[in-house]
């Protein structure tokens, strides 16, 4: 847990972090994001003491580490900084070996731990190991940062703009990825970044910061939006907040029906001819042997003999799955011949369909619930509304 | 991977390596100590063709040039090292937080130092030590040549390493203190390994500056090349001028090119 309290750093005049009081819960990831100068680095580097604070104090797992030895303190701090900050002139191993030497592990230890955290970051370390820097892509570079912070396997984490640099795509997979390490290792993180997608897509908890490290609003991106804090939090969410809400929800939050009318290849033909003959909508739902989805069929032509049950006609494209956001929902909604996408279980068996309809009410209720919980902390706050 | 085009990997790594050592290949490495063997074998074939006296055969005998030029290479190696000894270490301690007003200051120095003329500094440094008792004109003058040079060649050695240290990327240098290094270990370990080829520079630069100008620590007596020179004039023999320029040219193109070798070899691998 790091826990910073009236925390203020001044040059001169200008009060750069401005009596900031935060608490990062154990094992979150929380997100720093605010317009540019607004004070997320020197609030960052508070932290690890790169910057010394004017005022205030800073708790890591309950002790105050204001005043405490830096390099010591340091060791015990992952740090995850933009252009990954690689040693150009030491080999990947070297690099993510940094920390460990300082710390003066064993050699068996450290090789051990660099293998380890270069396959946790998917290198290949037979082929990256022995590399330098410049002869990896800015993507595989920035693994290479993640890994060396985490090489002692510190209860903190730091990182400033850590995938900043690299193009969109890049970016989506490092974020993946460190989404996917972090689910493993849970850490402490405090993670600052200028992009609100990334914020909303890596952070348990997002705190929106104004001028000096002012905080506007503090809370999940769930409710953040659904329920911006006031202008300046909605200026900074930008436009497309509804689809941003469906990008954070996922398919096994809505409800699903199993009211679509579907039959299986290996149905007995008197069955399938017992229930064409009741069914009323327009299309129905082939599935396979093992109740996969197939593809969708025109009722009226299968009755007629115009198209077989085993036809293999158009197969259904993309099937959804618990993890999937409601983004990719809607998408699949819109392309959908019937107007439903169909969701399956992990082994790819036919799930169930989930409507547009539903997709419109979780959000209403996304909204609702975010605005209960707003008044409830605003009563126990005792303040009637200005949150800070 | 099979063995073969493991080995073919490796092979296409190695070469790509030795491009980036700055081309470091064979044609280059034996350039320049051919060109100067080259030199010193048609000013040998010349000279031996001309009619000799005997001034010059006492002059240009194989023992007292090779004499000269060990006390050359004494003169102008003691002074370069006196130069990377305290250049160095002075271009570290400006670069630490505290210290740096002192920079323009040291810099101006060293500028005087060098454009005050080394022949200057070393009559001075001359003058002063023959006084002191007890000394040698010899000694003395020896002396003194190696402090003059050492003056004159301090600035291209201070202004690489305080260039060398400067350049290193302040975010590099910002992950390895947020990493916990000291500031001794983020010294060594990072910013001295990552400064070594601009410091290089400015050392081999102070060497080439050293064996070209020690001719003049004839004048002091400290003996060296410029001896020879000064033999051809006084005796008025353009054979002895030749050789004495010819050998000057000859070991100053050689520091050179021995500087750009360690250069090249001490270059940290990844750069
Ligand atoms: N070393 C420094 N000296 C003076 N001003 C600084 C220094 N570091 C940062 N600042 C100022 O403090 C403010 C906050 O900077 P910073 O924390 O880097 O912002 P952010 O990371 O949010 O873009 C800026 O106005 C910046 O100019
Ligand atoms: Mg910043």
């Amino acid at each position: 847990m790091i826990r910073l309290e009236s925390l203020t750093k001044r040059y001169g005049d200008l009060r750069a972090v401005d009596d900031l009081t935060l608490e990062v819960p154990a094992g979150e990831l929380v997100v720093l994001i605010g317009p540019s100068g607004c004070g997320k680095t020197t609030t960052l580097e508070m932290v690890n003491r790169l910057v010394e604070p004017t005022s205030g104090h800073i708790f890591l797992e309950g002790k105050d580490v204001t005043r405490v030895n830096v390099s010591t303190l340091r060791r015990r701090i992952g740090y995850v900084i933009q252009q990954s900050g690689l040693f150009p002139h030491m080999t990947i191993a070297d690099n993510v070996a940094t920390v460990p030497r300082l710390l003066r592990w064993e050699k068996q230890r450290t090789v051990e731990r660099v293998n380890e955290l270069l396959a946790l970051v998917g290198l290949d370390s037979a082929t990256h190991a022995t590399r330098y820097p410049r002869e990896l892509s800015g993507g595989q570079q920035q693994r290479v940062g993640v890994a060396r912070a985490l090489a002692a396997d510190p209860p903190v984490m730091l990182m400033d703009e850590p995938f900043g640099a690299t193009d969109p795509i890049t970016r989506e997979h490092l974020q993946d990825e460190f989404i996917r390490i972090q689910s493993e290792l849970r850490k402490t993180i405090v993670f600052v970044t200028h992009d609100i997608d990334e914020a909303i897509k890596m952070g348990d908890r997002i705190a929106i910061l104004g001028e000096g490290s002012y905080i506007a609003q503090y809370d999940t991106p769930e409710h953040i939006l659904s329920a911006p804090a006031n202008e300046f939090v909605e200026g900074f969410l930008g436009e497309g907040l509804l689809l941003k809400r469906l990008q954070l929800a996922r398919v096994r939050d809505i409800e699903t029906f199993d009211d679509w009318p579907k039959l299986r290849l290996d149905d007995e033909p008197a069955v399938v001819q017992e229930t064409l003959r009741h069914i009323s909508r327009e299309w129905v739902l082939v599935l396979d042997e093992q109740a996969r989805p197939r593809r969708w069929a025109r009722t009226s032509a299968l009755r007629e003999g115009t198209d077989r049950l085993s036809n293999p006609g158009e197969p259904i494209q993309t099937v959804l799955q618990d993890e999937f956001s409601l983004q990719q929902a809607l998408q699949e909604m819109l392309i959908s011949t019937s107007g439903g996408a169909v969701v399956v279980d992990a082994d790819g068996r036919y799930r169930g369909v989930v409507y547009i309809e539903t997709l419109n009410r979780a959000v209403r209720s996304m909204r609702a619930d975010a605005e209960d919980q707003l008044v409830e902390v605003d009563r126990a706050a005792g303040n009637g509304g200005a949150r800070r | 991977m099979n063995s073969a085009s493991a080995r073919a990997g490796t092979r296409r790594r190695a070469t790509a390596q030795g491009s980036r050592r700055g081309g470091l290949t064979w044609p280059l490495l034996v350039t320049k100590p051919l060109v100067v063997g080259a030199a010193c074998l048609l000013t040998y074939l010349w000279i031996d063709g001309q009619e000799l006296g005997f001034t010059e055969r006492g002059l240009l005998n194989a023992s007292r040039l090779r004499r000269l030029t060990l006390e050359h290479l004494d003169v102008a190696l003691s002074a370069t090292l006196i130069v990377v000894a305290t250049a160095i270490p002075l271009g570290i301690v400006l670069t630490r937080p505290g210290w740096r007003s002192l920079i323009v200051l040291a810099t101006i120095g060293a500028n005087i130092a060098q454009a005050t003329t080394a022949f200057g500094a070393m009559v001075l440094i001359f003058l002063q030590l023959i006084e002191s008792p007890g000394s040698t004109p010899g000694g003395a003058g020896r002396t003194a040549a190696i402090l003059g040079m050492a003056a004159y060649a301090f600035l291209p050695v201070l202004r690489g390493t305080l260039t060398g240290l400067d350049q290193v990327d302040k975010q590099t240098l910002k992950a390895a203190r947020g990493m916990g290094m000291t500031g001794w270990q983020v010294l060594r370990r990072v910013e001295l390994p990552l400064a070594v080829p601009i410091m290089l520079a400015g050392v081999r630069t102070s060497l080439v500056l050293t064996v070209a100008t020690t001719t003049i620590a004839a004048l002091v007596g400290a003996g060296g090349l410029g001896v020879l020179i000064i033999n051809g004039y006084e005796s008025d023999r353009t054979t002895i001028i030749v050789a004495g320029f010819v050998a000057t040219a000859g070991i100053a193109v050689l520091a050179d090119w021995a500087g750009a070798v360690v250069e090249r070899f001490l270059r940290p691998r990844g750069l």
